[in-house]
This record gives structure tokens, sequence and C-alpha cells, in this order.
């Protein structure tokens, strides 16, 4: 499994990491926004995509977007992991095909939590 | 001085003169006559050190401070501000709490593995030298036994402790966004100030209107309470109750 984590803040990233390694997940990635992570999708086979939503350059929203529309990167599952709380940015993020939302601040049980649901939903 | 600025002054002293005595003496039209006149002087004057006249400018800065919102800046978005400053105090001294505490936490079981560890190492010496008797022999296996166990579970919970130091230090970012609004606002109100300074001296304008962005659905960063009034979601379980009235 491996899982390309995009946020600005490299404190986040490393936390982010951290508790993806806990959970068992070893082989991540990092980049500091969506122009960075997009070709970086595009060219290796990352399976999930976990994404911070407000960065400068490419914000989240626009790369889950992206992805969404590039036949080779649609089908990538992708938990947003944002501060962003406002109803109609959720709605919005759920219309854009996010496969899940974490609200900051959050916890290691509610980032496991929403990962395991993901990958339940695709076995289905 | 000049000439002509002596020459200025020397009319303004003769004006004012006239303006005393024809105050004093109750001629009420001649006084406003005379009173035109020095504000007239006054107006030319800064007319040549500015361009504009005194209500010309004073004009333009009335209306700069409508079109710039200086007033609803300094009566919301200022206290908003210090607001979202105090949030910020409150997080770095969450996380800071959270990390203390578990390090004071932790320490014990650190010392114990040192103690402990020291203990059996001294006895193994004595078992590898063949100084033990029997007894002493079991009295090792024993705990030999009882420290494997107990360096387990105290591993399991450093582990968990680390943990939660890692995840307090989730602020960084949240703080980091929140700070980024406030330097925002600071830049936005700098810019305002320096072109009032520009409306009042010769100094060309580098101030430009920013665009009131829509705000819908972009980014915002993080809701601070009591100072973000808007349709937000108060935590994961709201959010997860949106997602599922979505069909996620």
């Amino acid at each position: 499994m491996k899982i390309l984590v995009v946020d600005d803040f490299s404190t986040m990233r490393r936390i982010i990491k951290n508790l993806l390694r806990e959970l068992g997940f070893t082989n991540t990635q990092e980049a500091d926004d969506g122009s960075t992570a997009l070709p970086m999708l595009q060219s290796g086979k990352f399976d999930f995509v976990v994404t911070d939503w407000n960065m400068p350059g490419m914000q989240g929203l626009d790369l889950l977007k992206a992805m969404r529309a590039d036949d080779a990167l649609k089908h990538i599952p992708v938990l947003m992991v944002t501060a962003e709380s406002k109803r109609d940015q959720i709605i919005e993020a759920a219309q854009a095909g996010v496969n899940g939302y974490v609200v900051k601040p959050f916890t290691a049980v509610t980032l496991e939590e929403k990962i395991n649901k993901i990958f339940e939903r695709l076995a289905a | 001085m000049g000439e002509l600025a002596q020459s200025m002054k020397d009319e303004r002293l003769e004006l004012a003169r006239a303006l005393v005595s024809s105050l004093e003496a109750g001629r009420e039209s001649d006084a406003a006559e005379t009173f035109a006149s020095l504000r007239a002087i006054h107006d030319d004057a800064l007319r040549e050190q500015t361009g504009v006249t005194g209500s010309e400018l004073h004009d333009r800065i009335r209306r700069f401070l409508e079109d710039s919102h200086l007033a609803d800046i300094a009566a919301g978005d200022m206290p908003d501000a210090a607001e979202r400053l105090r949030h910020v105090i409150r997080m770095t001294d969450d996380a800071a709490s959270t990390t203390l505490s578990v390090v004071e936490g932790v320490m014990p079981l650190a010392g114990v593995l040192q103690k402990d560890s020291g203990q059996l190492a001294d006895c193994w010496e004595r078992f590898r030298a063949r100084d033990l008797d029997v007894h002493d022999f079991r009295q090792l296996s024993m705990k030999l036994g009882a420290f494997l166990r107990d360096t387990e579970a105290n591993a399991g919970e450093l582990n968990d402790q680390l943990s939660r130091v890692l995840l307090a230090q989730e602020y960084q970012d949240i703080t980091g966004q929140i700070l980024q609004q406030v330097i925002e606002l600071v830049r936005d109100v700098e810019g305002k100030l320096e072109h009032l300074m520009d409306l009042a001296g010769a100094r060309p304008s580098r101030y430009e209107e920013q665009s009131e962005d829509a705000l819908d659905t972009h980014a915002q960063g993080p809701i601070v309470p009591g100072v973000d009034r808007v349709d937000s979601v108060a935590g994961q379980d709201e959010v997860d109750d949106l997602l599922s009235s979505l069909g996620l």
C-alpha cells in the first residue's frame, strides 16, 4: 500500500506519516501542495491519498477534482484531513468525490476509523 | 524665510488683527468675511503642499474611510484578530501541557528500566563468573522473567504516550493558519494606513482596493470559536452525520 500525504505544514505531514506507520502503513511519500502531488501521482503507483485542503499553490479540493478528471487517477481513494469545517465545504468535497473527511484537530482513532471505512467500502 | 512666506505671514497677521477687532466691535459680517479670507490663505498654502484644498482633502479622506471599511475593521476585525491570537495562545498552551504531562508520566518508566536492568546485569555477571548458587540462580531466573514481561508492557505504554506527544504537535498547523489570517489583516490595515498618509501628502498611492472575494467554498482556514460565526460543523461527529446524509 503506497500512500501520498499532501499538506503544506511539514509538522502535519510528519504526524500523519507517523500515525499511518502505527497503523501498519510504512510506504508513504509527501507533497506540500496539489501541484507537487499531481505529477507524483501520475508517475508513481499510489494506492491512497491523504490531503489537506488549504494550501498555497494548488489546493486540496482542486487536487481532488484534477484526480477525478484523470482516468489514470480517478480510482484512487482520497481522504481529506483539514481544518476547513464549513458545511458547504464538506458538501462540495463530497460532490467532488472525496472518500472521507476528517476535521482538524483529530485523533489517531478517528484517522484509523476513516481509513478502515474507506477500504471496507472499496472491498465491498 | 523666503520673501513669499514672509508676505503671507504678514497678510495673515493683518487679517487676524482685523478679525479680532471686528469681533470686539461686534461686526459679525466683517468678522465672517475676514475669517473666510484667512481660510482661503490657509487652503492656498495647503494646495501648494498637497495639490488639493482643505475641503477637497477632507472629502477624499472621508470617502476613503468609507470605501476602505476602516471603521468596520476597527470595530470588528481587530477584536476578532485579538480573539484569534488568544486562541493560538490556548492551543499552544494545551499542546505544551499535553507534551509535558506525557514526558513527566513516562520518565519514571525509563528510571525503572534503568534500575532493573542494572540489577540484572550485576546478577548476570556473577552467574557468568560462576558465583551463583542454586538459590541465587532461581532468583535471577524469576527476576529475568518478570523484567522481560514488565519491559514489554512498559514499551507498549511508552509507545502509546509518545503517540500522544506526536498528535499534540497538530497545533502547529492550525495555529500557523490562524496566524496567517491575522498577518493578512495586519497587511491590509498597513496598506490602508499608508494610503491615508498618501492622501494627506504628495506621495503617489500604492494602495489598491482589495476585491471582496466571494468566500463561499474557498479555503478559509480553521474556525476560531467565538470569532467565526459561519455555518460550520462542531466536530468529527457532525462531519460524519453530514457525510452519511449525503450517502458517504
